[in-house]
């Protein structure tokens, strides 16, 4: 191995892991002075950034931003919508229920004249139900995560709560 | 037990201010210290470092999944210390500042060490390691400062700092290169 390359293996840190690269370097350190240096320097180097590490955030500063930081999360929970809104609800419920009144008759007609099962016919009010919320699942999504602040996780909250 | 990071993040978003705190402790002397020899002053320091815990409140309860979080909390640092750097550059183009400084001008290196002894850290290495460090490239002290005073691996470096592993490396190992001769007086001396 040449100087350039034992300069980035030994910069790069993670040469002790391997035995082959780490015979490899030793040898080039016990013979070429220069890397050995290189090698003692970058030791006291790396001592002396371990001084840096030692600074901590003074104690005012840390405690009065924390305390802002907790009133901000506290105001966040009051402006979070805490269940489903009320119109989100009714919205659904009437959706259910047209769905249903629509479906019917259609079902009581297979029923009667091509005697079809009538579980069919349920399952296919619950398709078409379901396609009707799908249809509007995004439009509901959209309003209630801008609402809630953008929050993906409001679900976990509205358990939380209950 | 103290609570993994993994789950002081699923505490959080579900709006708990003991998890909140528990991370705060954790991290704020890591946030102070990447803040500080980033600025390399004190009052920017901490305007960056309450601003990037104001901007973990706000957005970690909604952020999408997090693989490291002090990585993630180094992001947003970095994030405002480029906005930082960006204002005060349209600061001087807008109002015709006096010049901007950066910090490795000299003047800027003499603030650094004039801080060290307000602070009472009157240690040579210390002074004349920050004294370095305002001399390294902007990118190459993010990289040295996460890298051997933070301890971070170059992978995470890499998503804080939102750059290739391969940057990170030779960013990496330019800035050990300039620090290792910026320091070299210092290590025969002592």
């Amino acid at each position: 191995m040449r100087c350039p390359q034992i300069e980035r293996i030994l910069i790069g840190r993670n040469w002790e892991q391997s035995t082959a690269i780490y015979a490899q370097i030793q040898t080039h350190l016990k013979r070429c002075p220069q890397c050995r240096r290189f090698a003692e320097e970058l030791q006291i180097l790396r001592i002396d950034a371990a001084v840096l590490a030692a600074t901590t955030a003074p104690e005012a500063l840390s405690s009065s931003v924390l305390s802002k930081c907790k009133s901000k999360l506290q105001e966040s929970i009051q402006s979070f919508p805490r269940q489903i809104p009320v119109w989100v609800r009714t919205c659904t419920g009437l959706l259910c229920l047209l769905t249903m009144l629509w479906a019917y008759p259609v079902i009581k007609d297979l029923v009667t004249e091509n005697n079809v099962h009538p579980s069919t016919g349920l399952v296919v009010t619950l398709v078409i139900q379901n396609a009707i919320m799908l249809l509007f699942a995004p439009l509901i999504i959209r309003i209630f995560r801008d609402r809630a602040q953008k929050s993906q996780y409001w679900f976990l909250h509205a358990f939380r709560r209950n | 037990m103290e609570p993994s990071d993994d789950e002081l993040v699923y505490r959080i978003r579900i709006h708990d201010e003991e998890a909140f705190e528990l991370l705060f402790k954790r991290y704020k002397s890591m946030v102070y210290r990447y803040s500080h020899y980033l600025t390399l002053n004190s009052t920017e320091a901490e305007d960056l470092f309450q601003d990037t815990w104001f901007r973990v409140v706000k957005y970690l309860p909604s952020y999408g999944k997090i693989e490291s979080i002090h990585a993630w909390i180094c992001k947003i640092t970095s994030n405002l210390y480029r906005d930082l750097l960006r204002k005060k550059k349209y600061q001087r183009i807008l109002f015709k500042d006096k010049p901007y400084t950066s910090v490795t001008s000299d003047e800027n290196v003499e603030n650094v060490v004039l801080e060290v002894k307000d602070h009472g850290r009157k240690t040579e290495v210390r002074i004349e390691m920050q004294r370095a460090i305002a001399l390294l490239p902007y990118r190459q002290r993010q990289v040295f400062i996460l890298k051997e005073i933070e301890g971070f691996k170059l992978s995470e470096i890499g998503q804080s700092l939102q750059m290739p592993l391969g940057t990170v490396k030779s960013l990496h190992y330019r800035a050990v290169r300039h620090m290792r001769n910026e320091l070299c007086d210092l290590q025969f001396k002592g």
